[in-house]
């Protein structure tokens, strides 16, 4: 009886020791993440901020003996936000460190340059850090994570017209991928849903510095409302430089400006402005975020709670969630399985994620309008689930 | 003194035969870093022949790298040229840019060439993304491997293997070139304009040359990098990448092909080397950069040149002019 | 369509007096050392954090902070020539550059390390509300930031035309062996050089960060400024401050009737369109060759 079970014994553990031997990056003990951020360059706030929301989570997971008792963890290289770095970052993550799935890739330029080496190599390509719509149509290794801007925009322009009645909409918008998802979206919802076009298409550049010419071309157009596809920098400028030629619009844009810094640079000029949420503030109430920010205070004392790092660490609590669904027998496969298999799953904090539906839409489509009232971010409606929205 | 002559060729050859042989020994990471390490190559030969040889400061090269990546990647696509084809349009098309933005420049030296050319990046970069059509504009753009003779170049190692044959080739014949009548017309115009024009050095077409010449490497480097990293964004050509390429050669040696190579291995080896240091990595980056051109003011190649002279009496004393491109 | 042009133009000369600061800069370690300092744009942003830690971190009084920065952005000038130019101030001329990048890099990741790369609000003692004079459109923190330009330029003036310093500075630029033989000190003066043209930085920082707000990347404004002494003649101190003011009305007016690719690229192409009519900028001399 002893030997036999010795001998059942030895099956299984060789049997567990083949299967961890089958999956990059997952041992007995350890799970590797990969991660390609932008730690130095142009939008290094963002991937300061994610790794270090991605890592609060992995600490305190780790601290109390891991996902069904391997330690997770996260190897992140910098690169730049430049194509050609993401590459050679992806294969040193891939063929040397040996990871097993790729979190939180940052930027839409440099995740589309390792987008088909991470679907050749068959590794999953889990939340990058880009809303653009490409993540949540492009197959089982591509998970997309939250609303895109594609879709918030088309609650925007629907919010704008039906509720509002506005029919005179301005676009301002980044002339970039990023600026672009949106501002196609909704000129392709404004024509299909309400038969209307924007009345002005007004674009900068990231690093610009001076919208007094943007603002006089979007006063002359008598637009009563402006969606601005910006990050928050650029609202509150532009809203000053409006007022400063007595023109008084709604501003509304997507996520990127909904956060602390818009009204902290803004200050009066942006009282009124409108934003989209796809998940809480990190002041808001809620088990979840109480616990995102004793973690934040824990583990990475230096940084000051804020969207950005919550965007990270609500990307890596959801991973981890699936890791525990997908139980020790841990491959590619059964946690991408796991991933498909979270349906109505709230941490606590009010937003449910489910993943799938129709068409791979992604991890959450939910939004919600909020406003800024006296100083501070307020919402205007409840979480609704977005429609689809295209950019033709 | 022979054995002294012959250890150089030595180097070479053992250098070359462990090239030869890395695809052996080194994963894909590293095979896909030394690809990229020959494109830098090829861009500084191409740099320093107009900076280092012919004395004309380039912060166009970005647009130069572009040109040839985005022509290579658009008849591939749009018009399913074979690859060899399109590497070729790519450089001669580059070297036609080259050559024109080379004759408005004529009267331009020092800062304002640097300026203008500077300018140019900026133009051609905004430019990519006003031609949507072609390019794809901010979208970016996908580029599905080379074949060459119905071979498909779509693994690191057969990369790793393009690359090294076509960066030798062009070392090889840049070596010559500078060698030639055109390398010491080059260093004439660069030392002296006056006394090159008075020795017989038609300056407008020399200059013109050098622009086409450099543009050619560069724009070849930019085709092959299209190749290898498979997806194209306006944003990567900007004017950092000029600076890049400029701090290359400089940092490298200006006027020595030696140097182009040293300096690419510096711009390209170090950020990796440094890679698992997080924020840290520029700062360390930077500090490197400052340290080795306070000890080492005519580059890697002008250092290693001084020791090799004072220690086994290689060569000679290197000399640079200090007002290079004034 | 006159009004809004006018407010165009004005919005337009005050983000160009700031290039016409940052182009300053270049212009003054240009023409006493032969150096083009592509760390000028850095000065820039480190006297805005100076001031920020100050203001925010302190709580001194604002006047008080304005001094100190330019006073600590000038130490900063002094330290970098003396660490990183006067080692090598006999290597070749574009080594020296490479040297000034170099440091340019580590200055932006300190900052990017100390401070994170998320921007941050500087208070200002201007207000943002809007003026009126006649049918001209603008805001005070406009007019403010035109009017301490112009103060700073006036005063620079005075200094190199009335001192003695600013005479022996005028010397040194026009030749170093002459200055040196009339019992100049060219190293004092090199030192001073770097001081000022830093200290000017630093106005510029304290001035743009309110408007742009401030994070480690701000130091690349010293590419437009760059263009601006440029395209004004590089070496030329009136040129700096006509073709920064320039550049900044050129991108307001091409951005309005434009896009904003256009704007981007507008300057770039006048600059070489002057640059081949005019090879040394509009108001630079022909280049002398040193043969």
């Amino acid at each position: 009886m002893k030997r036999l079970l010795t001998i059942v014994g030895l099956l299984v553990l060789l049997g567990g020791v083949a299967v961890c031997a089958a999956e990059d990056g997952v041992t007995d003990k350890e799970v590797v993440i990969g991660a390609g951020l932008d730690l130095t360059g142009a939008v290094a706030n963002w991937g300061v901020n994610i790794k270090a929301g991605m890592d609060a989570v992995f600490s305190r997971v780790n601290a109390a003996g891991g996902v069904h008792g391997r330690k997770i963890r996260l190897i992140a290289y910098d690169h730049v936000y430049q194509p050609p770095k993401a590459v050679t970052n992806a294969k040193r993550l891939v063929e040397r460190d040996k990871i097993f799935v790729m979190m939180g890739h940052l930027g839409t330029p440099t995740t589309k340059a390792v987008m088909d080496y991470l679907q050749d190599k068959q590794v999953p390509n889990i939340f990058p850090a880009t809303l653009a719509s490409i993540w949540t149509n492009s197959g089982k290794y591509h998970v997309g994570d939250l609303a895109t801007y594609a879709d918030q925009t088309g609650l925007i322009v629907d919010y704008l017209v039906k509720e509002r009645k506005i029919r005179k909409i301005a676009s301002f918008y980044q002339d970039d991928e990023y600026g672009l998802d949106g501002h196609l979206a909704g000129k392709a919802r404004l024509k299909h849903t309400h038969d209307l076009a924007y009345v002005a298409e007004v674009d900068y550049k990231r690093a610009d510095i001076d919208f007094s010419s943007q603002a006089a071309k979007l006063k002359e157009s008598g637009a009563d409302a402006v969606i601005v596809q910006a990050v928050y920098r650029e609202p509150p400028r532009l809203a000053e430089q409006c007022h400063a030629i007595g023109y008084n619009p709604v501003f509304i844009g997507p996520s990127p400006i909904v956060v602390a810094k818009t009204i902290e640079l803004g200050g009066k000029h942006v009282e009124g402005l409108m934003g989209v949420e796809v998940y809480p503030l990190p002041t808001d109430p809620g088990a979840f975020l109480d616990q995102y920010r004793a973690d934040m205070a824990k583990y990475a004392p230096s940084l000051p709670i804020d969207t950005t790092n919550l965007y990270g660490y609500q990307k890596a609590a959801v991973f981890v969630e699936a890791m525990q669904r997908a139980g020790r027998n841990l491959t590619r496969d059964s946690v991408l399985k796991a991933i498909e298999s979270i349906k109505d799953w709230d941490p606590g904090w009010g937003l449910k994620y489910g993943y799938g539906g129709d068409n791979r839409r992604g991890m959450s489509n939910a939004g919600r309008l909020v406003t800024v009232k006296d100083g501070k971010w307020i919402k205007v409606g409840d979480w609704m689930e977005l429609k689809e929205v295209g950019r033709k | 003194m022979a054995w002294r002559r012959r250890l150089g060729g030595v180097t070479l050859a053992v250098i070359g035969v462990l090239l030869l042989l890395l695809p052996g020994a080194a994963d894909n990471y590293v095979l896909y870093v030394m690809t990229r390490l020959f494109v830098y190559v090829l861009v500084a030969l191409g740099l320093n022949l107009l900076t280092g040889y012919a004395g004309q400061v380039s912060l166009g090269h970005a647009a130069f790298f572009a040109i040839g990546a985005y022509t290579a990647a658009v008849l591939a696509e749009r018009w399913h040229w074979p690859a060899p084809l399109c590497l070729l349009a790519a450089a001669l098309f580059t070297a036609l840019v080259g050559y024109l933005l080379g004759l408005p420049c004529l009267r331009l030296s020092g800062l304002y060439l640097a300026m203008a050319t500077l300018g140019f990046t900026l133009i051609v970069q905004e430019m990519l993304l006003q031609l949507a059509v072609l390019t794809h504009g901010s979208e970016g753009m996908k580029v599905a491997p080379a074949s060459v003779l119905g071979l498909s170049i779509n693994t690191d190692v057969r990369k790793y293997y393009l690359l090294l044959v076509v960066t030798a080739a062009m070392l090889a014949f840049a070596r010559n070139l500078v060698r030639g009548r055109l390398g010491r017309a080059f260093l004439a115009i660069r030392d002296n304009e006056r006394a090159a024009a008075a020795m017989g050095v038609n300056l407008a077409q020399y200059k013109t040359i050098a622009f086409a010449l450099s543009a050619l490497y560069t724009g070849l480097a930019g085709a092959l990098s299209a190749f290898i990293v498979g997806f194209l964004d306006p944003q990567e050509f900007s004017f950092f990448l000029s600076i890049q390429f400029i701090t290359i050669v400089i940092l490298g040696g200006v006027a020595s092909l030696l140097g182009s190579v040293l300096g690419a291995c510096f711009l390209i080896f170090l950020p990796e080397l440094l890679a698992g240091l997080d924020v840290w990595q520029a700062l360390v980056y930077g500090l490197i950069m400052v340290v080795t051109i306070l000890f080492m003011p005519f580059g890697l190649s002008g250092a290693l040149r001084r020791y090799a002279f004072r220690w086994f009496g290689m060569g000679a004393e290197p000399i640079i002019p200090r007002r290079l491109g004034h | 369509m006159t009004e809004i042009l006018s407010s165009q133009v004005v919005s337009g000369l005050a983000t160009g007096c700031v290039y016409a600061l940052i182009a300053l800069g270049f212009v003054l370690i240009f023409k006493a050392t032969d150096v083009v300092n592509f760390a000028q744009g850095e000065f820039v942003m480190v006297s805005g954090f100076i001031s920020y830690t100050l203001l925010i971190g302190l709580g001194i009084h604002y006047g008080l902070v304005l001094l100190a920065t330019i006073v600590l952005s000038g130490v900063m000038g002094v330290v970098l020539e003396r660490v990183v130019v006067r080692p090598i101030m006999d290597a070749p001329i574009f080594s020296i550059v490479i040297a000034t990048i170099g440091a340019s890099i580590v200055l932006r990741s300190s900052a990017g390390i100390l401070y994170g790369y998320d921007v941050l609000p500087l208070p200002t003692i201007f207000s943002k509300d809007p003026i009126r004079v006649g049918f001209v459109q603008f805001t005070a923190m406009d007019a403010g930031v035109i009017g301490f330009s112009l103060v700073i330029m006036v005063a620079l003036y005075l200094f190199f035309k009335l001192t003695r310093t600013g005479t022996a500075m005028r010397a040194t630029a026009q030749s170093q062996t002459a200055a040196r033989l009339m019992g100049v000190s060219v190293t004092r003066i090199f030192s001073l050089t770097w001081a000022i043209s830093a200290a000017i930085g630093g106005v510029a920082g304290v001035l743009i960060a309110p408007i742009i707000y401030l994070d480690p990347n701000l130091g690349f404004i010293g590419v437009k400024a760059f263009a601006g002494a440029i395209l004004g003649g590089f070496g030329s101190i009136p040129g700096a401050i006509v073709g920064g003011m320039l550049l900044g009305v050129i991108e307001n007016l091409s951005g309005y009737f434009f896009n904003a690719g256009i704007k981007q690229v507008s300057t770039y192409i006048l600059l070489i369109l002057v640059l081949v009519i005019r090879p040394a900028g509009l108001f630079g001399a022909a280049p002398i060759r040193k043969v």
